[in-house]
């Protein structure tokens, strides 16, 4: 059984499809209230035609929002209120119809749940479309044939029933066989080879970053002459000695700007992470966080000046190894001339992807997004050690790691 | 980076699925008009609409030519479109003449069918222009009930259902494409940023290595000539400089001397230079465990090992304040790992100085190259334990 979904697997497809959703969410309102005012002789009690038509418009609502990428991914909470909110509008409007609905044909109800369905596709896995769909036209069969002793058509009852269900099953199958196609190419596509290389990178104009080893310069072209010259020479001299504790100096001092140096600094001046908890990050997170710099800087009149990169260790609780997480926090000024946060949005569904907790807040022309992920071993040693030393010296203090709110 | 589906792929990918969903969405519909041409005829007590379904099944089988791979050529999709547009011709003139005569041209068995007629023309779209085949598709549906309806006294009706359905399919394809070239504009810029961020972590990693390298060689012999007694060279002062030179200055470069010269050196002896050294430095060692499995690991993962035991074993000599050791190799069905235990001062690890570079560079970045990783355990007084867990071959 497939449980992943599209989305999962591609982010990007997500935000893609979720045009659609606002097309069928902007349709589904307008075809409700059309069809309403042109069958009003039909209504027998306004009060539930009109909450019926409230409820559906909250649905629509509801999933434009669920589906925004600052929300990724679509879940199955959010697939079930959906469809419950859906379910509930058909069977307000058949009550605000009931015992004077003359067609089926004109009931806005089904297709109005057959086009939200059919959007489903690319945010959720097939099974789960499919079942939602077959509950929903049960559903909405159910509410029809109980309605049916109204219907001037001289045909069999399971008819109508059928009739109403059909758009429902229709769209659920469609959006299911959608969602299973497009998570087997994804699958192939990752196992046959998902790296850079393979989609192309090659022309993508890599800039490299320039070496950073200073310290290779000094041991290479000062270091090395000079201990081959000792080991040419008879004797070590004071001069010798002091060369050498001078070298030693200047050769240490090197290593140590080397070592507090990062992948994290050179990317962002003045990044703060002098426990290099970066060097927790799997390579798809350092890929996500690389490209949103990138793009800020690019796109959202944010320069490096105004970007700030920093990290920190959240301890939920007591320090132990499950639930540590680490925040990396990034804030940026915001160009108030471009839709800077719906051009943010793409690679905010990355974010959630790889990431296991993603935030993004706007305060004004401000920016800040907190980007999680599971602390290394190593930064939880070193967190341990930290602590204790902290409590020791000053029990009566706030520790300077941060806590979660939540004790996990 | 695992989560960027290329667009050009994504495209085609899209097209598949909504071509097949497409299929499934006619077959409902078809299915349903089949049911209800037969659930009428039962009712009805007659058998006059069932030669119709023989002109569904043309449709269906027109469908299914435009679903299966032979679909991609320009054949098929012609033989695929004459299908449908017969199977609509004799479906509607076998059904027309059996309505009512006040009965709508646009009744319901009439509309399911046109629906699925404008639905097969989207399965065929993934190898077609999308529009194109969406608006022949529509062609078929509506211009025999056009025809038909006009020859048999039932008029035309504009069907809103079905141009509905035209509409809605014709929306999304040009949608997606337009959505695509959005929200995929990022594409570029994540490829690029996977790409910047392997040569990043490879400079890293080589400026790490580098680092241990010059740690334990170069910087070690600055400090043996700075605190040596002036006056003539010893020979084990001037074999030990030799030594880490040739280590720096061998085949590789600085960057990469561990898997060059290192990598012949330690493959035979592993461990028995380090422990030569250490015992030349004062250092009494306790060994035990299984030596013999160090000859199971890779000759990398041997080097790095036996220049990480090194380290750890200089730490003794010059921090723990003690001049004994135990050394103990423990093995997996994975990995091995190597303990260096002293019962010396030990230490806090936060409180490690940040010219402290030995246990970072020279122990724990080197393992970690290899894929292995390091374990610390000590507090201030309680001497200190460190394992080295390397992979086997």
């Amino acid at each position: 059984m497939i449980r992943e979904s599209p989305q999962q697997l591609d982010p990007l497809g997500g935000v893609t499809a979720r045009l659609l959703v606002y097309a069928a969410c902007a349709l589904v309102p307008v075809l409700a209230i059309v069809t309403t005012l042109a069958s009003a002789r039909e209504i027998s009690n306004p009060v539930f035609s009109v909450l019926a038509l409230i409820v559906i418009i909250i649905a629509c609502a509801y999933y434009v929002r669920a589906t925004s990428p600052f929300r990724a991914p679509f879940g199955l909470g959010s697939h079930a209120v959906v469809c419950l909110l859906a379910l509930l509008a058909v069977a307000l409007d058949a009550l605000g119809q009931a015992g004077s609905n003359s067609l089926v044909r004109d009931d806005w109800a089904p297709i109005a749940i057959a086009a939200l369905t059919v959007t489903l596709g690319s945010y959720r896995p097939p099974w789960e479309i499919l079942a939602c769909a077959v509950v929903t036209a049960i559903g909405v069969a159910a509410v029809v044939f109980a309605g049916s002793s109204s219907y001037v058509a001289d045909v069999p009852p399971v008819l109508f029933a059928a009739l109403a269900a059909m758009p429902v099953l229709a769209a659920g199958l469609a959006a299911a066989a959608i969602s299973r196609s497009l998570v087997l190419d994804l699958r192939a596509w990752r196992r046959d080879g998902s790296t850079p290389d393979n989609v192309g990178a090659a022309g993508a104009g890599v800039v490299l970053e320039s070496t950073v080893a200073h310290h290779r310069a000094l041991a290479e072209q000062g270091a090395l002459p000079f201990l081959h010259s000792i080991v040419d020479s008879s004797e070590i001299t004071e001069e010798d000695a002091a060369h050498a504790r001078e070298l030693a100096h200047e050769l240490r001092a090197l290593m140590i700007l080397d070592n507090q140096q990062s992948w994290v600094t050179r990317l962002v001046t003045g990044a703060g992470d002098p426990q290099r908890l970066s060097d927790g990050m799997d390579p798809d997170q350092r890929g996500c966080l690389r490209a949103i710099v990138t793009h800020l800087e690019s796109n959202s009149g944010a320069t490096a000046a105004a970007l700030r990169l920093s990290f920190a260790l959240e301890l939920p609780g007591r320090i132990r190894r499950a639930g540590a997480t680490v925040c990396c926090t990034l804030e940026f000024d915001l160009d108030s001339d471009r839709n800077s946060r719906v051009q943010l949005g793409p690679f905010i569904a990355i974010a959630r992807a790889v990431f296991v907790d993603t935030t993004v807040e706007f305060t004004g022309t401000r920016g800040r997004i907190d980007l999680r992920f599971a602390a290394s071993p190593a930064a939880l040693r070193s967190a341990r050690s930290l602590r204790s030393r902290f409590e020791r010296d000053d029990p009566d203090r706030d520790s300077p790691l941060r806590h979660a709110s939540v004790d996990s | 980076m695992t989560l960027v589906f290329p667009s050009g792929l994504a495209a085609q990918s899209t097209k598949v699925a909504l071509s097949k969903g497409a299929f499934w969405f006619a077959g409902v519909f078809l299915g349903v008009a089949v049911f209800f041409i037969v659930a009428i005829s039962i009712d009805r007590g007659t058998t006059l609409a069932l030669p119709a379904l023989f002109a569904l099944g043309i449709i269906v089988a027109a469908g299914v030519l435009a679903r299966i791979p032979a679909g991609r050529y320009p054949f098929t999709i012609a033989l695929a479109a004459g299908l449908a547009l017969a199977g609509n011709v004799l479906y509607l003139g076998l059904l027309f003449p059996l309505l009512r005569a006040d009965a709508p041209a646009d009744g319901l068995v009439v509309t399911l069918v046109k629906i699925s007629i404008i639905m097969f023309g989207a399965v065929a779209s993934r190898y077609t222009r999308a529009t194109a085949a969406t608006l022949v598709a529509f062609l078929i549906a509506e211009a025999p009930a056009f025809v038909i309806g006009n020859a048999t006294g039932h008029g035309y009706a504009f069907d809103v259902a079905s141009t509905g359905a035209f509409a809605i399919v014709f929306a999304v394809f040009a949608l997606l494409d337009y959505s695509r070239s959005r929200s995929r504009a990022s594409e570029r810029v994540l490829v690029r940023a996977s790409v910047e961020d392997r040569e990043a972590i490879e400079q890293d990693a080589s400026a790490s290595s580098s680092a241990a390298l010059v740690h334990d060689t170069i910087l070690n012999e600055l400090a043996v000539v700075a605190v040596s007694a002036t006056g003539p060279i010893s020979e084990v002062v001037r074999s030990r400089i030799q030594h880490s030179l040739s280590l720096v200055t061998g085949p590789a470069d600085v960057g990469d001397s561990e898997s060059g010269t290192l990598v012949t050196e330690f493959a035979g002896s592993i461990l028995s230079d380090t422990l030569d050294e250490a015992a030349r430095s004062g250092l009494t060692l306790s060994i035990s465990g299984d030596f013999y499995a160090l000859s199971t690991i890779a000759p990398e993962v041997a080097a790095a090992l036996s220049l990480a035991v090194r380290q750890c074993l200089a730490n003794v000599s010059i921090h723990a304040g003690v001049d004994r050791a135990e050394l103990t190799v423990l093995t997996t069905a994975t990995d091995v790992c190597v303990l260096v235990i002293d019962s010396g001062v030990g230490f806090d690890e936060a409180q490690v100085a940040p010219d402290r570079l030995g246990l970072r560079h020279s122990v724990q970045a080197r393992i970690a190259q290899v894929g292995g990783t390091v374990h610390v355990w000590t507090s201030p007084g309680a001497g200190t334990s460190i394992s080295l867990l390397v992979p086997r071959s």
